[in-house]
């Protein structure tokens, strides 16, 4: 048997995701529907010689056009036509849940109804019938605990079953739903007319396309005007008709009358003895009880507070040791592949290019699995959304929704962080606009990479005041990038803010294996794309600091240089040492300046002056787009100054101070837009990634090199006035 | 079944509901005091806000209990057995009375 495509579908937190981890554990794969930012989760079941792929569609509420998610998960039912729909459905909620079955039911798809959590129902008070509820729903309804995975393998036989032909698909006769006299009738003449023309018949049920017309959902009615713009017409006419006659006579809107009668005919069922309360309905529960603290106007905040510090303080300090022996692991690997190559552009590429560059990005990877795992603990558990929701207040100002609180935080909001598990923390956020405009803006956030430069910078510079400065620093990258979010929000990024309504799950115990699979799947992603492209660009800036390289007569110059001072003094003497570290630091520079980068950085002058940096300074800056702990070193040796060791940065510094090119004016300058100017190019690989395209990642570049160099222009020509 | 309020007269955005009651005790949803049950009488905004409330059970006629407003705007309501949270924009857009 050919393997048959399955399709997960639920509203949000009713155990989808659970469901779809029992079912394929670590079989999934992760990408992302084309041209939009929503998870595409594709995973293989097999089990008693039933092979299946399963897909889990993005979690929605409706099948209405409300958001990307909602078209996602109608385009790949209507489009891929999947044998079976698995429509899972949370039984202690069941109202809610089924206002999304009864769409289902009207698609006229093959489904079967997986009643989840039926332990919580029952703890709470309540007993479900199942076969009642079948028998009304006209599908299967199995009872599972996705969790325990209790029930899941009876959920696979039936829909084995249904996709062997053995259960028919659901009766509509028998399930039509009314939506009152007037829609009614307009919908029995618009079907009509919509089956006369065969509208979209491969794809839709005649009525349904009708419902969704008089609903105005715009996806649909676009696809129905390109179909067939004559039809559409007089379809959009007939709704406009219905729509202005419920105005008049009960001044409401048709998708309000609907969704009312569709939970009437939801009630309805329940009411014919399908759930038994046992207790009262309406008592609060202990999730309730949990939100009265955790939500409290003035403990909540200061609790959030210290959770989200905590994170910070737990996903830096425990990567710190899994980071550094990373990191001992290239540096045993460079030196490895230095005893063994004789010297020449291969082993220079192999050190420089391959291991360095692919070694820094690997090097994240224990942050940011710890990021994610306490992400997922947040998420899983049901804290993030009140996070979002107490967050929100402030964030809506700037054109921010209340999720993007956590991705500022982890990118550097405290300084330290860094900006892609920040990027990649966006995930949380649900509306496409003001997760872009986060995307855009964390990177503004002064990250662990940039502290370093920071360091040098201030401590050369301002010494008398360096905790101030520092602090002011981090305040400023806060309103730089609230302020820019702002600006965005308003220009390239316009639109209405979404209005904050969310369904806030109840408290849950994360179960350890979700919390593994969701730090993997996401770990992996980065590692896989990420290293890929990142091992290509970091070859790339490694020819280009190293070629054309020093002319032959050149070389022999140093040559013979060291050759006179080998002459000259004893050999392994400390100064001889001393002399030829500083030959092969004065080589190195030379032939940084020869190099493409060296040459671009020169060309660079021609318009840098105006912020004050000399040529030296934009090759750091250049470098600083491969990673921004490139800076100082790169700094380092063009200024000729041998191995810079970050952490020890004072000689760097003096050599600085002292040099004629610098200037406290200078160095405020370089500092704003280190701060500001393009984000690293991971983050640039990982924001293309998330925008699921390269044109916000380079518009991220542009828009902030721009920025940044006004800004430091401004700052320098303005201080040049006051004579600084 | 019963649903819900009075026709709102016909000023303005947005739409009200179909029985004709008196106007008494209509408030906006954010002032509305903790743990109260109420009922939907009005919800003011686009098609788009609308249809999206409706979807998630908020339409007028649906009742539902304000679990806590967390402060003078954003609210947390139960409905059909789930917690929906509402930000200032939604909540001052929801007209409520008494259940």
């Amino acid at each position: 048997m050919s393997k048959a495509t399955l399709a997960l579908t639920g509203n949000p937190n009713a155990g989808k995701t659970t469901l779809f981890n029992a079912l394929t554990g670590a079989r999934q794969h992760v990408g992302n529907y084309p041209g939009v930012t929503v998870e595409r989760k594709e995973g293989d079941y097999k089990k008693d010689g039933f092979e299946a792929v399963i897909i889990d569609l993005p979690g929605t509420y409706s099948l209405t056009a409300y958001s990307e998610e909602e078209v996602v998960a109608r385009n790949f039912i209507a489009d891929e036509k999947p044998a079976v729909v698995i429509n899972i459905i949370d039984a202690a909620n069941l109202e809610r849940n089924l206002y999304l079955t009864c769409q289902l039911l009207e698609l006229k798809i093959p489904l079967v109804v997986a009643l989840n959590m039926v332990d919580v129902a029952k703890d709470r008070g309540m007993d479900i019938d199942v076969e009642k509820l079948a028998l009304f729903l006209g599908v299967p309804v199995l009872p599972i605990v996705a969790r325990s995975g209790q029930g899941v393998d009876d959920l696979m036989r039936s829909a084995r079953d249904m996709v062997a032909g053995r259960i028919a698909p659901p009766d509509m006769v028998k399930l039509k739903i009314s939506y009152g006299e007037d829609i009614d009738q307009t919908l029995l003449l618009m079907t009509d007319m919509i089956r006369e023309k065969n509208l979209l018949n491969k794809k839709y049920p005649s009525r349904w396309i009708a419902v969704k017309i008089v609903e105005n959902d715009e996806i649909l009615i676009k696809e129905v005007v390109a179909a067939d713009p004559d039809l559409a017409e007089r379809l959009l006419r007939e709704a406009e008709k219905v729509a202005d006659h419920l105005l008049k006579t009960f001044d409401t809107y048709p998708e309000a009358l609907i969704a009312d009668h569709r939970y009437g005919f939801i009630k309805g069922i329940l009411k014919r003895g399908i759930i038994t309360h046992h207790y009262d309905e309406n008592r609060l529960y202990t999730s309730d009880h949990i939100d009265k603290v955790l939500t409290h106007r003035f403990a909540g905040p200061l609790i959030m507070l210290a959770i989200l510090f905590s994170i910070y303080q737990i996903t830096f300090s425990l990567s710190a040791l899994p980071v550094s022996g990373v990191e001992a692991v290239f540096n045993w690997l460079a030196g490895m592949v230095d005893s063994i190559l004789t010297d020449g552009p291969l082993k220079s590429m192999l050190i420089s290019g391959v291991i360095n560059g692919v070694g820094g990005v690997l090097g994240f990877v224990p942050l940011i699995m710890l990021m994610f795992f306490c992400i997922a603990i947040l998420e899983d558990s049901g804290y993030l959304a009140r996070v979002a929701f107490m967050m929100d207040r402030i964030f809506r100002i700037f054109g921010l929704h209340g999720s993007s609180v956590m991705a500022f935080i982890v990118s550097g909001g405290i300084a330290g962080g860094c900006a892609v598990p920040g990027v990649m923390a966006t995930r949380t956020l649900r509306s496409p606009k003001e997760r872009m405009a986060t995307l855009l803006t964390v990177p503004f956030m002064n990250c662990g990479a940039k502290l370093p430069i920071l360091a040098l910078l201030i401590g050369a510079f301002f010494a008398q005041h360096q905790a101030l400065y520092m602090f002011a620093f981090t305040l400023l990258s806060w309103i730089v990038a609230l302020l820019a979010a702002k600006v965005l929000r308003m220009t390239v990024l316009r639109g209405a803010p979404t209005p904050f309504v969310m369904e806030l799950p109840p408290y849950r115990f994360p179960t350890f294996k979700g919390l593994m699979i969701h730090t993997w799947e996401r770990s992996w992603q980065y590692i896989k794309k990420a290293g890929t492209v990142i091992l290509l660009i970091s070859i790339v800036l490694w020819a280009m600091m190293t070629y054309p390289g020093l002319s032959p007569e050149k070389r022999d110059a140093f040559v013979k240089e060291r050759a006179r001072v080998e002459v000259l003094h004893e050999s392994g003497s400390e100064a001889l040492e001393k002399l030829l570290l500083e030959i092969d630091n004065q080589e190195k520079a030379l032939t940084l300046r020869n190099s493409i980068a060296g040459k671009i950085g020169v060309a660079m002058e021609k318009v840098t002056w105006l912020s004050g940096f000399e040529w030296r300074t934009n090759i750091a800056l250049l470098g600083g787009f491969a990673a921004k702990e490139v800076v100082v070193s790169t700094l380092g040796t063009a200024y000729s100054m041998g191995e810079t060791d970050p952490e020890s940065s004072t000689s760097l510094g003096d050599r600085l101070a002292r040099d004629a090119a610098w200037s406290p004016l200078v160095a405020l300058s370089a500092l704003l837009f280190m701060m500001f100017y393009a984000p690293c190019f991971v983050t640039v690989v990982c924001i293309a990634q998330e925008a699921g395209s390269w044109n916000w990642a380079l518009f991220s570049v542009f828009y902030s090199t721009i920025f940044a160099f006004i800004l430091s222009t401004g700052v320098y020509q303005i201080g040049r006035i006051f004579g600084f | 079944m019963n649903r819900g309020c009075r026709r709102v007269s016909g000023s303005g955005r947005g739409y009200g509901c179909r029985h004709q009651l008196p106007l008494d005790g209509e408030q906006p949803l954010a002032e509305a005091g903790c743990g109260r049950r109420l009922e939907v009488c009005r919800v003011d905004g686009g098609r788009g806000v609308c249809g999206r409330l409706a979807a998630l059970g908020i339409f007028p006629g649906q009742k539902v209990e304000l679990v806590c407003a967390a402060d003078s705007s954003r609210c947390l309501v139960r409905l059909n057995g789930s917690t929906v949270s509402l930000g200032d924009g939604a909540a001052e857009k929801i007209l409520v009375r008494a259940a």
